[in-house]
């Protein structure tokens, strides 16, 4: 009898370890899948900045486009997942009550020389540091790419490259410390609660972009000598529609990156959380998505009737529920969404009569509705756990609104005062012959079309 | 008795270049932030000649 028990307990502890195996195998897996469909994302920015471009400019956006992504991975290696651990309870850099931020914590597992370099390389008894940095990573990345194109066709490749970098290793993670880290002071002291990152990843970026805007200024002939703005129609539009499509694609990697798989030793719990550690499920994620890209799209429709602003519509939907998409009900994810679809070309055609130029809408998209957003979580999900444990902190509308502005504040004071200097050292804007010749012959040693495309029959209405 | 390569000691080099090193991480992260910054102070200068021969 007792060999057999011992037997059994043997077993018992095989089949743990096989569990635990497979678990942790599981999450690598998860995180790393998310990765490929970030990617996606950056597809569809790529398109839809070389489409929404002007045939002289358009390999110049896509190098640009593609240095945002190429330049904001290594910043975020060098700095910004640093900048993340060790930020969350403010400039203090001191640890926070869950012991997982500040100096200490930061230079323990986020620099890539010393013993934390253990974390920030290839490590066979650590499967988790390299995929969920890689998520971030691609977080970072899109930031700079939602900026990318708000500047095209008049803004300096490496002056452009540094903003990229300022934005992907340093504002928006600072924003993300502050508020989408469970010892973050904004989540401590405020309840701020923004799942899907609505604020700290697309708020942070337009305002950035945004501050940008105001040092960059329009490009030649957009405005004319009584404010009132031209169309500068891009080259392609059906290119830029399929690429606002892969945004979305890729924008389910990016929401599956925002939730914490349970069951190994970093997680909250055995189950799947969210970031602040309340409890959430893929499921609730395929609801909200889904209705809000189809809330958004029929807002935008019944606005403008414009295929442009029906995808941009898509994103906005997204964008709108993505600070709530684990707590929303689908439906009202789809009129959140919806709302949020018919304002968008009201509010891009606001910013523009103020003398702003921003060529896709991003500040609009990214910036109003993801505030929108932000808010209409406060209201709607008042009195939510903001993040797990007992007597924590719950969702407010004052707590969002006071999360917004600091993400708005971030975002455009880092964006105003980086473009500023670049524009000081004359980095920031091409030259005006440059810019009226188009970037392509002056710097890219290739063409986009060399056999030209075949203009097609104007519209009959 | 000279250098001679087959009996120097490599142990030195070992440590900052291969991967296992103790000081490659170190060594390998200043190579690349100060490349970085190179890159982009000579993708500068490019640019902006280019600039200047279109003006």
């Amino acid at each position: 009898m007792e060999e057999e028990l011992r037997l059994l307990a043997e077993r018992l502890a095989e089949l743990e370890a096989s569990a635990g195996l497979t678990n942790t195998m599981f999450a690598e897996a998860y995180y790393y899948i998310t990765i490929p469909l970030m990617i996606l994302i950056h597809v569809g920015f790529l398109a839809y900045e070389m489409g929404a471009t002007r045939m002289k400019n358009v390999l110049s956006s896509g190098i640009k486009n593609l240095l945002a992504f190429a330049t904001a991975l290594p910043a975020f290696y060098f700095f910004g997942w640093w900048v993340y651990w060790a930020f969350p309870t403010g400039f203090s850099l001191s640890a926070g009550p869950n012991e997982i931020s500040g100096l200490a914590y930061a230079n323990s597992i986020a620099l890539g020389w010393g013993e934390s370099a253990q974390y920030m390389g290839p490590n066979i008894a650590d499967n988790v540091s390299g995929v969920v940095w890689g998520a971030f990573a691609m977080f970072a990345a899109t930031t700079a790419s939602i900026m990318s194109g708000s500047v095209i066709e008049r803004i300096q490749t490496v002056g452009f490259t540094i903003l990229a970098i300022i934005l992907g290793s340093f504002s928006w993670v600072l924003a993300a410390a502050w508020g989408w880290h469970a010892d973050g002071w904004l989540v401590q002291s405020w309840g701020v609660h923004d799942f899907g990152a609505a604020g700290l990843v697309h708020a942070v970026a337009a305002f950035f972009a945004l501050g940008v805007l105001i040092n960059l200024g329009p490009r030649i002939g957009k405005f004319n000598a009584d404010g009132t703005a031209n169309v500068l129609t891009g080259h392609s539009i059906p290119f830029t529609v399929i690429g606002l499509m892969l945004i979305i694609a890729g924008f389910w990697g990016f929401l599956m990156a925002c939730v914490v798989v349970g069951g190994e030793a970093w997680s909250w719990s055995a189950n799947f959380t969210t970031i602040y550690g309340t409890p959430t499920t893929l499921s609730a994620l395929a609801f909200n998505i889904l209705m809000s890209t189809a809330g958004g799209i029929i807002g935008a429709w019944v606005v403008t009737r414009d295929p442009f602003w029906m995808m941009s519509g898509a994103l906005a939907g997204i964008i709108s529920c993505a600070s709530g998409l684990d707590v929303y009900f689908p439906a009202t994810a789809f009129v959140v969404a919806l709302v949020a679809g018919m304002i968008l070309k009201p509010a891009a055609t606001w910013l523009e009569r103020r003398g702003i130029d921003d060529a896709v809408g991003a500040v609009t998209v990214h910036g109003t509705i993801g505030i929108y957003g932000m808010l209409a979580l406060g209201i709607i999900a008042s009195g939510y756990p903001a993040l797990t444990g007992a007597g924590v902190a719950t969702v407010s509308f004052v707590g969002q609104l006071v999360g917004s502005i600091v993400f708005v504040l971030i975002g455009l004071v880092t964006g105003y005062v980086s473009s500023l200097v670049l524009k000081w050292l004359g980095m920031l804007r091409v030259p005006e012959a440059a810019e009226k010749a188009g970037l392509d012959p002056v710097k890219v040693p290739t063409q986009a079309y060399p056999e030209g495309i075949p203009k097609s029959a104007p519209a009959s209405n | 008795m000279g250098w001679n390569y087959y009996t120097a000691d490599w142990s030195v080099v070992a440590d900052i270049l291969y991967p296992g090193g103790a000081h490659a991480p170190a060594f390998w992260t200043f190579v690349g932030i100060v490349g970085f910054v190179a890159i982009l102070w000579a993708g500068n200068r490019t640019e902006q000649a280019k600039y200047k021969m279109k003006s």
